[in-house]
């Protein structure tokens, strides 16, 4: 047997086109999805069976949050830009729309710290002097808009690193692979968010 | 208080007057069940590991499977399996489970069971069949249900604390609460347990058969006290426990 | 793409450190996983024995104990209550989440994995260092419990609220440690996950995978998408008690006064819970199961029967273990129905296993079978295994669980799939590719001794306590005799305990025979048990495993005893015309 005309199984069919790097991102996020879903499986079991449950509406900044959510939706839409534009070896596009994508998801995190303040100032409220651990209504909105805008935040790191690499030429329309594992982490960072969004602020 | 009928290595006394009965039943079955499933594969095992010992003159038989057999194994397993299955789901659990959770009867005494860290505390509701107010601010040393003494209901309310008396023939309605860590309502010979929940009431009954004195012990660990959460469990006829009740209710 | 890619024996020098201690090679951080685990289990079983010591001898002191602080014993040694509560608690945790989790998914994935599939090393050997470290990390983290006030973990291995979230200082490091654990096992499953998907030598494909790898790949499925379930309770557990919130905590009185908490369900984090600790059982046998079926088939000079069925029957019980978690939680309070619909599951899920007992027993007849100590441990496992999963049956059923539930019927069970399962597996594999991994053979009669004991005392000291379960025994008891109804329990008590004692001292002879045989067992030969797996196809697999070139495969791994080939193997590089 010719050693050299036998491939790699690894490397052949749908495999051929998903790198080991590109797998362990996918794989990583679906144990991530696991853990959203874990919490908000555990929001709605409070909130269901509980007794006092306020309205979300009343408390909550809807409409704020409506507008912080499409600013983070444009992020992952300039993201999928950058990516378009490094494949067909637009740098200074890539370049821009990658900056464009740190700036709306830092406008996100920075409104959301606005709106925290806002919220605890609520929350002290009516909840006793105790914004975070006076009902479990403060509690689950904090934590679980707190674990996405953890991921946010590195999601922001992850990029600037990537912005810094690209801004030194690294990529090209032959090597994209980390600017295109990074988007596919900035995508799940911004669509999970739907599902949080959904969840403590609309149903 | 001793209990006789205790040999430490096999059930205790039942005195389940229903579906406790029914409960060792489906253990007996299960018993026999795994015992012969058990000593068959083992056997097998031994068999194979006996006759088919390693000889240099021979090859083992090259065999990847058979797709009819296997199929086959599969296809009676599944049977078996599912029809044990709805057997255990339909007539056995209906005996024991759907009776326990969704058939008390209508009729049973009421009482009320509050667990704390570490004792089991009991209230009856007295001759008016009303349980007073409670309210979790009045809890104390002295109250630890945190009755209402304004509440005429709770006049003739009895509380008594590590110890509960049942008529024996009359069906109970336990309304199990905890104050503080999840314990757990446990009855060795009626056979019942029932984890007590803060925050919740859940309900559990049953119906004793037999005189006796007994146990009422926490099965769910409930911190460094769980080793001594005990309580007597005394089941005697209606006029004793009428008695009794009154004697607790003038203390 | 074709060929032969990376310098291999290569040159970048390494030092000390870089090879025995931040090794990037699968070889060595498996190996690292494997010692380490073996002093937990270690420490796991020395915690074991004080509290047998306790429930077998009460009336006489811990013998050491006036050594000890005054938080754990009184004057005379004896232990305290909350002292015992601590034993058993960290004796589980540590032996689930540090001994036999990372023995099966990080001493055998890592060792096995790659050198089984033909690659070179894990997708990312620098993701695999840095599991090793996390775990590490945790351990140290829930082990400092016992230094600090209050001292460690004392809420059980479950840690249900609200007990564990009034705990103090130990149970916050058991939290925080356990989160830790878990985030080294999502790396792990990520790295196994791709290894197996894009690294196999050319000509393994998925149908030519040994047992042992298909394994560990669905346990990887099973880890990387339950254990990020644990984390979240973990968090919210930790909030609840280092934090004041109220996830799980109603309004408490405790000690008699009114606590602040309110709106919490206790019910939430024993949902959330389970939803990781039923997968994570099966991640506790599973890679094991794969073990077993190559040292059968092995030792049978026989394929595997039923190979096509047994990955079946894998992914079926992958798939079904996300949905019978609240089998654990029928008498808590749980929605009656609800407990129906998880007996129904429960039930389902026996047919794979009973499938894969039956596809061992299937290879066994007709074998031509050695006895070999790796063997021994296999076919104790396919015994002990199977008595664990017949005792689970009396559990299955809502209302069978009523009496049995929380009692020491419940401990033997579990002890039976752990230990009777998961331990002699790991006995098995280690046995197995100790000449692999140290270039020696271990001492086959010592190795049979302790085989035998083992196995004698185990069965000694737990199929006993099936009979203390019969007897309505309740479990996590310091104090058995302050119930009258269990007074006539001291005497199976004290048997099991010395049986204990007697087990415990038996895994001396296996330590000392690991030690001496790293050190001064006879050389080992290239493939001592003439196996067809690839990792046998080369005699000290070195950086890189396979020198120049791959190796190719060209059949399957279970071809013994061919009829067409001189031999009663066939290594899986070696070619054959007609066997594929």
């Amino acid at each position: 047997m010719n050693e050299t005309t036998i491939p790699f199984p690894g490397e052949e069919g749908r495999l051929a086109k998903l790198s080991s790097a590109k797998l362990m991102m996918w794989v990583f996020l679906a144990s991530d999805v696991m853990g959203f879903a874990s919490l908000i499986a555990g929001y709605f079991y409070l909130r269901i069976l509980s007794v006092d449950w306020p309205d979300s509406g009343e408390l909550l900044n809807v409409t704020l949050t409506s507008i912080n959510t499409v600013f983070l939706l444009s992020s992952s839409f300039t993201m999928g830009s950058a990516v378009a534009a490094i494949k067909r070896n637009d740098q200074k596009g890539m370049l821009r729309q990658l900056w464009l994508t740190i700036s709306l998801g830092s406008l996100f995190l920075m409104l959301q710290g606005y709106e925290y303040f806002e919220l605890s100032l609520v929350f002290s409220e009516v909840f006793d002097e105790r914004p975070f651990s006076g009902h479990v209504f403060a509690s689950t909105f904090f934590l679980l808009t707190g674990f996405h805008a953890a991921h946010v935040l590195a999601g922001l790191i992850y990029l600037g690193c990537i912005a810094v690499a690209a801004g030194r030429g690294r990529y090209s329309s032959e090597n994209y692979l980390a600017l295109d594992i990074a988007g596919l982490f900035w995508h799940f960072v911004d669509w999970i968010w739907v599902a949080v969004f959904l969840s403590l602020y609309i149903i | 208080m001793k209990e006789d009928g205790y040999s430490g290595w096999w059930f205790p006394p039942n005195i389940s007057a229903n579906y406790g009965q029914t409960l060792d039943q489906g253990t007996a079955i299960i018993t026999w069940v795994t015992m012969i499933g058990g000593i068959v594969v083992i056997g097998l095992m031994l068999f194979a590991v006996i006759r088919y010992r390693y000889r240099p003159d021979r090859k083992a038989l090259y065999l990847h499977g058979n797709f009819k057999f296997e199929t086959t194994m599969l296809v009676l397993v599944t049977v078996f399996t599912l029809g044990g299955e709805f057997f255990v789901l339909g007539e056995i659990s209906e005996g024991v489970w759907d009776k326990i959770k969704y058939q008390a009867p209508e009729d049973a005494m009421e009482i009320e069971v509050l667990a704390e860290q570490f004792a089991w505390n009991i209230r009856y509701p007295g001759d008016d069949g009303q349980f007073g107010e409670t309210d979790n601010e009045l809890v104390d040393e002295e109250n630890p249900f945190g009755i209402d003494e304004d509440d005429s209901a709770a006049e003739d309310d009895v509380v008594t604390r590590g110890l509960i008396h049942v008529p024996v023939n009359v069906p109970v309605k336990v309304k199990l609460r905890s104050k503080d860590v999840i314990h757990s309502f446990f009855i060795p010979v009626l056979r019942i347990k029932q984890d007590a929940l803060p925050g919740e009431t859940i309900d559990v009954w049953f119906q004793a058969k037999e005189t006796g004195e007994y146990h009422l012990v926490c099965a769910e660990l409930c911190g460094l006290g769980h080793t001594t959460m005990k309580a007597g469990f005394v089941v005697e006829p209606l006029e004793e426990f009428q008695s009794w009740l009154e004697e607790k209710s003038e203390e | 793409m074709t060929t032969v890619t990376l310098d291999t024996v290569q040159s970048h020098k390494e030092s000390f450190l870089t090879t025995y201690v931040f090794s990037m090679d699968h070889k060595m951080i498996g190996k690292q996983f494997l010692i380490a685990s073996f002093l937990m289990l270690f420490l796991g079983g020395c915690l074991a024995m004080a509290v047998r010591w306790q429930l077998g001898f009460p009336d006489t002191p811990l013998p050491g104990g006036t050594l000890l602080p005054e938080t754990m014993v009184d004057e005379d040694g004896f232990m305290l209550p909350e002292f015992y509560n601590v034993l058993f608690s960290m004796h589980a945790s540590i032996m689930i989440f540090f001994a036999v989790i990372p023995l099966l998914n990080g001493w055998f994935a890592n060792f096995v994995l790659p050198l089984q599939i033909g690659a070179r090393d894990m997708a990312s050997p620098l993701l695999n260092m840095i599991s090793f470290w996390f775990y590490v990390l945790a351990g140290i983290i829930v082990l400092s419990g016992f230094f600090v006030e209050g001292g460690a973990a004392a809420a059980g291995w479950t840690s249900y609220p609200p007990l564990s979230a009034l705990a103090g200082m130990g149970q916050t490091l058991w939290i925080i440690g356990v989160m830790i654990l878990g985030f080294s096992s999502i790396m792990g499953s990520i790295n196994y996950i791709t290894t197996v998907f894009k690294l196999r030598a050319p000509g393994m494909a998925f149908g030519r995978m040994p047992l042992p790898v298909w394994a560990i790949f669905i346990t990887a499925f099973m880890t990387l998408l339950a254990t990020p379930v644990l984390t979240t309770a973990m968090i919210m557990l930790l909030l609840d008690n280092a934090f004041g919130t109220s996830f799980f905590l109603p309004e408490l009185i405790v000690s008699g006064e009114l606590t602040e908490t309110s709106g919490g369900k206790p019910l939430l984090y024993q949902h959330i819970f389970w939803f990781y600790s039923h997968p994570a059982v099966y991640i506790m046998i599973m890679p094991a199961f794969g073990v077993v079926s190559e040292v059968i088939s092995v030792f049978s000079r026989k394929p595997i029967f039923g190979y096509k069925m047994m990955v079946g029957s894998l992914i079926s019980i992958a798939g079904m273990s996300f949905i019978v978690w609240a089998h654990h939680m029928y008498q808590s309070g749980l929605n009656a129905t609800a407990a129906k619909f998880f007996m129904f599951t429960t039930i389902v899920i026996t047919i794979p296993p009973t499938i894969l007992i039956f596809n061992w027993l299937a290879t066994l007849l007709g074998g031509n079978i050695r006895l070999r100590v790796p063997m021994l441990h296999a076919l104790a496992f396919l015994s002990m295994f199977m008595i664990g999963g017949l005792s689970g049956l009396f559990l299955a059923s809502t209302y069978g669980d009523i009496f049995f539930h929380d009692t020491y019927f419940v401990v033997a069970h579990l002890h039976y799939v752990l230990f009777g399962g998961s331990l002699f597996g790991i006995f098995a594999g280690t046995t197995y590719w100790f000449p692999k991994a140290f270039g020696r053979m271990m001492n086959q009669r010592l190795g049979q001794i302790h085989f035998w004991l083992t196995l004698i005392f185990f069965n000694l000291t737990f199929f006993t306590m099936h009979f203390l379960g019969f007897a309505g025994h309740m479990r996590r008891i310091a104090e058995p005799m302050n119930y009258p109804f269990l007074e006539s329990t001291q005497g199976l008590h004290t048997f099991i305990t010395i049986s204990a004692l007697i087990l415990g001292a038996s895994q001396l002879i296996f330590a000392f025979n690991f030690i001496r045989s790293i050190f001064r067992g006879k050389e080992a030969p290239a493939n001592p048990w003439d196996a067809n797996t690839l990792e046998w196809s080369v005699k000290n697999p070195g950086h890189g495993n396979w020198g120049l070139s791959v190796p190719i495969v060209y059949h399957g791994p279970y071809e013994y005893s061919h009829p067409e080939v001189l031999e009663d193997f066939l290594p899986q590089n070696r070619h054959q015309s007609g066997i594929i």
